[in-house]
């Protein structure tokens, strides 16, 4: 959550917006809001979400066991798509084509880091590492390993095998900070619409 | 498996909160700048709960600048939940005794991201749109289906291959699901309980109705190790999934897994 570098302006506003905004704030943060959302308790909720899929469940029957399995090809779907994006070459702004844009290089605690947004129509679709720390060669493997989850999330739903992808996201302020200046500089190239 | 369906009527990637998030909304398509006001949402929560920030209101609360009085209603709140949560992990969720990156012993982070992406879902609903996606980080609220009578995929990241899968989930919203775990060589969940890292599990994947809670249950799961699954399987509306270092994979009975592909 660094304060990155400053924003561009964002598109036209209506004049109505910041007291819709100020509604929509004080209502999420009422207690009747809040209590709203953290309904968690309420277990028949999530009961009727995946319904069709489970049985019902029964505390009592706790858990089940499973040894790990070899199906390695079915777990990847989404490896040819993560090696042809990374290398997606820069090209002229013309509609469908993806538009990279190379961020600041930023100095993080385990050396220089630098991110590159990928546009396509506008839109966000990808982020590259164009350098990542190397102090040996298997912490580049781990760190490319590791990347953002943006990345495998975008190529993944593009991959039509999954429409989105949970996980844990450790992003560093260098890649935040080197991302939000290509983001910047693709804003202010009228690239990113969205 | 079914080839890819529906059309995404609206697709948005924003930077907000130290992380990435993305919406995915099929039809029917939200009012025109529904979106643009989630954003803004987005942003006025990050300048009042960041971490990283010195200005904001957690952060000046941390360190004793700002009474529990002088918080905004929905920063007391959170701050309230926080406690319940403690109390219902059995510690091992502490938002109070965590290391923050301001320096203070405060970082109730995890809840506060779920808890407004599942606003920022509550705002999309009012606004018109009943199927849509959105991704935090990982972290996901689901409404609604993917396509007509199909569900969401939702595939939960390979702890050692990032662009490989452990399980694909086959959901339906409302749904929240959020992810634990350390991936990245130096990343580190602290359990609170005693105040060191925590090694136990690869990865702990919770789901269940509300977004912030379970990822408040999946830090806690993660702290906890393996034989969390049975506490996770008497919370009401919640079930998990966890990774060990060896392969091992353990889910409760609710979870609602398409396959179990983890492999090594």
């Amino acid at each position: 959550m660094a304060p990155g570098p400053p924003r561009t302006p964002r598109r036209r506003r209506h004049p109505a917006r910041g007291a819709r905004i100020g509604a929509l704030v004080a209502s999420c943060a009422t207690t009747g809001g809040l209590a709203y959302f953290f309904a968690g308790t309420d277990a028949s909720q999530t009961s009727s979400a995946i319904s069709g899929l489970v049985a019902p469940i029964a505390t009592t029957e706790a858990t089940s066991t499973a040894a790990p399995t070899t199906a390695a090809t079915d777990a990847a779907p989404a490896t040819t798509a993560v090696t042809s994006a990374t290398t997606a070459p820069v090209a002229a702004p013309t509609a469908n084509s993806v538009v990279a844009f190379d961020g600041d290089t930023i100095q993080s605690k385990y050396g220089p880091v630098q991110v590159q947004a990928q546009i396509q129509d506008g839109s966000l679709v990808a982020v590259a590492i164009v350098q990542y720390p190397d102090d040996d060669g298997k912490s580049v493997r781990i760190n490319q390993r590791a990347l953002p989850e943006l990345q495998s999330e975008a190529l993944t739903a593009q991959s039509a095998q999954v429409d989105t992808v949970s996980g844990a996201t450790y992003t560093s302020n260098a890649y935040v900070e080197s991302l939000q200046s290509a983001i910047d500089d693709a804003r202010a190239a009228g690239a990113m619409t969205a | 498996m079914t080839t890819h369906r529906a059309a995404t009527v609206l697709h948005h990637v924003e930077h907000v909160m130290g992380t990435t998030v993305s919406f995915d909304i099929r039809e029917p398509a939200p009012v025109v700048g529904a979106l643009d006001d989630v954003v803004r949402w987005l942003h006025h929560v990050d300048a009042t709960f960041s971490t990283y920030r010195d200005d904001s209101e957690i952060t000046r609360f941390g360190r004793g600048e700002l009474s529990l009085d002088e918080l905004g209603h929905g920063t007391q709140q959170i701050l309230l939940r926080c406690i319940e949560l403690t109390d219902l992990t059995g510690g091992a969720f502490d938002a109070f005794d965590v290391p923050a990156p301001n320096g203070t012993m405060l970082d109730p982070s995890g809840l506060v991201k779920g808890w407004s992406i599942e606003c920022a879902a509550a705002m999309l609903q009012a606004a018109g749109a009943t199927n849509f996606c959105i991704n935090a980080g990982g972290d996901i609220v689901v409404r609604g289906e993917a396509a007509p009578t199909e569900e969401w995929r939702v595939g939960i990241r390979h702890p050692d291959h990032a662009e490989q899968f452990a399980v694909v989930l086959d959901v339906c919203g409302p749904i929240g699901i959020a992810t634990s775990a350390t991936y990245e060589r130096g990343a580190h969940i602290i359990d609170p309980r005693v105040g060191a890292p925590t090694t136990a599990l690869a990865s702990a994947t919770v789901i269940g109705t509300d977004l912030g809670t379970a990822d408040a249950y999946a830090t806690a799961a993660f702290v906890m190790g393996i034989d969390s699954i049975d506490w996770i399987g008497r919370q009401p509306g919640y079930h998990a999934y966890l990774i060990t270092h060896d392969g091992t994979t353990v889910w409760s009975a609710g979870f609602p897994h398409q396959k179990p592909v983890m492999s090594r």
